[in-house]
């Protein structure tokens, strides 16, 4: 035993760890006390330790850097992003209900992981983002008490997440985080293909909707038998007056232009949701002072009987545009819908092909997206299209197009299934489209003035039975974030996804890689093992 | 250099042994599995392949291979009464466990080695795999892997039987896994405990590693649970001087 293997005096008998190792037989004269001492000595070091592993990793939390080493940044952040949300005030919570079934060809469990990761980062860069997974099967009590703690409305379906900050919310469904090419076979199978993932530009937009001061305010007009707001029947628009409040964070309010005849100052959009009585003359005038100051319009027509037209075809006249009262007939089986039709005057064989899906999207950001099972259904719808002779400070751009064998029936009295030459309209047949006007002066930023409207030729878009049946709104939906400006509050390049596909293997070649992976290598590792054995009894 | 010496004394402990190939055999053969499937589903299906997908297993083989490769370290010469020829060398009680550490962490590395070949795999089929992510995982693995070492050898030193260190080590091990999957909410005293449990668990800390992310709070988690387990490790050993 040497000296420096010796115990130190028992006031310090753990020198630390550079201390050199000793016998285990510890000296006679050690006592119960200096023994008491010592153990004690090493309890306070061992707190002290655990004190310091506890303040390391707490100041580590709160000042830590990430270092995203994917070829594509797919974990980065943009400056947008980073600057919004670490200047966020407030704490805005997303709330996340995912339900992941994988398997067949949906894309949605591979967008939910997208979607985790990208909140991870959102969660990573600032304490103010809040997120809570609500459990999809297990623990309905909990689910209930998030939802209600953290004060949700609207109805809430699966994969959606809400976006919310004070009193204001945004639901995100997940189809609008990404763009996907479907399988291009015509039995079936085959993987979807991610094109795009969006998800840090919806998402930060819709941080930045809930979280600024100010609401945009969208009014309903009324006086004209138009879709009651409050209103929960077929005919009411109950259902669409919620999904702008939760879904898209507006307050909606209602506006009688036979009362008032100024548009509210705080109006930012106006919706004419299917009018079916005529406007007076002072009503036109509110309207048209209202787009020449720099108004948002959204109006929702639908075919009338000869005498009962709104009258607002002088105003549309001066926007370029041109209702067609009629109805729209769809032959088309690719287009058609079958569903009972709920009411209006359709008569005889026509009355089955009045419920179709649109056919052409066009270009315009309103309605290009909205392809496969995103496209819009009309029923009942009359056409829209672009007026001769249009000022030339007004553009107007067709959304959506029936297809070449549809027509439109402007002559209701007709009963024939087929077109009828000379008194139908043929295909394809405009339904919908945008207006934009420049306006003098400057609208500030720089930007020019502008007045915008959109113009649909189908008042049951925002009527409580289309909801019921088709719960389908997007083109209205995205014709009013259009009108406010609102369809990119934050543009951030979307991410392409990086190619991880296999190249075409054969099938000896699949076996190859199966036969070393899954047996060389562990035989190998057995083969090791014996010839150790074998080394060691040598 | 004592380290170096008695580093390469434990290496040739582990490599001249059996044990650690039949370890090992288990951990190729359950990874290999994974591989082989994802790689036939994508050949097939036409579906993505990243290395992420499947190399995660390795971090939930670490947790039954950690207890196996520790639990003889110190355990086990205590039994066969070794150790104290050991702690009577001339070295400090701190360079036996640090010498032991990481001969048992450069044993995992060259478990992954073989997990090689799947990156090798991808690169010649086309699937160009992200080597960028790909280092970040193993980075990850053996920071992971290597807390769960160093837990490991602190029970070894813990116990005089190695079974129960080995058992002892892997409930420590499960309940960190167990920490993860916390779901229920739990404020008290002004802190969310399901928040604080979440942030415990080692394999909620592996999951940047695994996406190909380096944050400064897993590596700093990972490095300091090591640095306290190996800590406790060096007080065990010193205690028996006034035991």
């Amino acid at each position: 035993m040497s000296a420096e293997t010796t115990p130190p005096a028992p006031s310090a008998p753990t020198a630390g760890a550079t201390a050199p190792s000793a016998p285990p037989a510890r000296p006679a004269e050690w006592g119960l006390l200096a023994r008491l001492a010592t153990a004690s000595n090493v309890a306070l070091q061992i707190v002290a330790a655990l004190a310091l592993l506890v303040g390391v990793v707490y100041i580590s939390k709160k000042y830590y850097n990430r270092y995203d080493t994917t070829r594509s940044r797919a974990y980065s952040l943009s400056d947008k992003t980073r600057t919004l949300i670490t200047s966020l005030k407030k704490p805005v919570t997303i709330l996340t209900l995912w339900a992941r079934v994988r398997g067949g060809n949906d894309l949605t469990p591979e967008i939910i992981d997208k979607v985790d990761d990208l909140l991870d980062e959102y969660k990573g860069f600032s304490s103010q983002i809040i997120v809570k997974a609500l459990p999809a099967v297990a623990n309905q009590e909990l689910a209930e008490k998030i939802i209600k703690d953290l004060d949700v409305k609207g109805p809430l379906d699966f994969n959606q997440m809400v976006v919310k900050c004070g009193d204001r919310q945004k639901i995100i469904r997940i189809e609008e985080t990404f763009e996907a090419d479907m399988p291009n076979n015509p039995y079936g199978g085959g993987a979807a293909t991610l094109r795009a993932f969006k998800g840090e530009e919806v998402l930060t937009s819709s941080i930045r909707s809930v979280s600024e001061d100010r609401k945009m305010t969208v009014y309903f007009l009324e006086g004209h038998k138009e879709a009651n707001l409050a209103d929960s029947a077929e005919g009411g628009a109950l259902m669409f007056k919620g999904k702008l409040e939760t879904a898209e964070n507006y307050a909606v309010k209602k506006w009688n232009s036979l009362k008032e005849t100024t548009v509210p100052a705080d109006c930012d959009l106006l919706i004419v949701p299917s009018p079916r009585a005529r406007f007076q003359p002072e009503e036109l005038q509110s309207l048209r002072a209202y787009f020449g100051r720099g108004g948002r319009v959204l109006c929702l027509m639908d075919p009338h009987e000869a005498d009962a037209s709104p009258g607002l075809d002088p105003l549309f006249r001066e926007w370029g545009v041109e209702v067609t009262n009629g109805i729209l007939v769809e032959p088309s089986p690719e287009a058609r819908v079958i569903v009972p039709l709920m009411g209006g005057f359709a008569r005889g064989a026509i009355q089955d092909a009045a419920v179709f899906i649109g056919s052409d999207m066009g270009g315009h950001q309103i309605s290009a997206k909205l392809i496969n099972d995103d496209a819009p259904i009309f029923e009942l719808a009359c056409g829209v299209d672009q007026a001769a002779g249009a000022a030339p400070d007004v553009t107007v751009t067709p959304l959506v197009k029936t297809s070449p064998e549809s027509f439109l029936r402007t002559d209701l009295t007709l009963q024939e299934g087929r077109m009828v030459p000379g008194k139908d309209k043929a295909g394809p047949v405009t339904i919908a489209v945008a207006v934009e006007k420049q306006l003098p002066g400057d609208g500030g930023d720089g930007a020019p003035r502008k007045a915008r409207a959109v113009v649909i030729g189908d008042g049951v878009q925002v009527q409580n039975h289309f909801y019921k049946q088709f719960d389908r709104c997007d083109l209205v939906l995205n014709a009013a974030r259009w009108l406010l400006e609102q369809e990119n509050l934050i543009t951030i390049e979307p991410k392409k996804p990086e190619e991880h596909k296999l190249s075409l293997v054969t099938a000896d070649q699949i076996t190859w890689v199966q036969r070393i992976s899954l047996y060389v290598l562990p035989l190998a590792a057995i083969g090791l093992a014996l010839f150790t054995w074998l080394l060691r009894r040598a | 250099m004592k380290l170096l010496t008695l580093t390469r004394r434990e290496l040739g402990a582990y490599f001249l042994h059996p044990m650690a190939y039949i370890v090992l055999a288990p951990v190729l053969f359950f990874s290999g599995g994974l591989f082989a499937d994802a790689f036939a589903r994508a050949s097939l299906n036409g579906y993505p392949i990243e290395m992420r997908h499947f190399i995660d297993i390795f971090n939930f083989l670490g947790m039954f291979v950690a207890p196996l490769m520790t639990m003889r370290l110190l355990a086990e010469e205590k039994k066969s009464g070794t150790f104290e020829m050991l702690v009577t060398a001339p070295v400090t009680d701190t360079g036996i466990v640090l010498s032991k550490y990481f001969a048992a962490v450069i044993l995992w590395i060259f478990f992954l080695v073989p997990s090689l070949f799947y990156l090798f795999a991808l690169n010649k089929f086309g699937a160009n795999p992200d080597y960028g992510a790909a280092v970040c995982n193993y980075v990850g693995l053996v920071l992971l892997v290597g807390t769960f070492l160093a837990i490991g050898i602190f029970f070894s030193s813990t116990a005089a039987n190695q079974i129960v260190a080995g058992i002892l080590s892997f409930i420590t091990l499960f309940f960190f896994y167990l920490l993860g999957l916390f779901q229920i909410e739990s404020k008290w005293a002004g802190v969310d405990w399901a928040e604080v449990a979440k942030y415990a668990s080692l394999f909620n800390r592996y999951q940047n590693f695994q996406k190909g992310v380096y944050d400064t709070r897993d590596v700093i988690y990972f490095l300091s649970l090591i640095a306290f387990f190996l800590f406790l490790t060096v007080k065990m050993i010193e205690s028996r001087r006034w035991r």
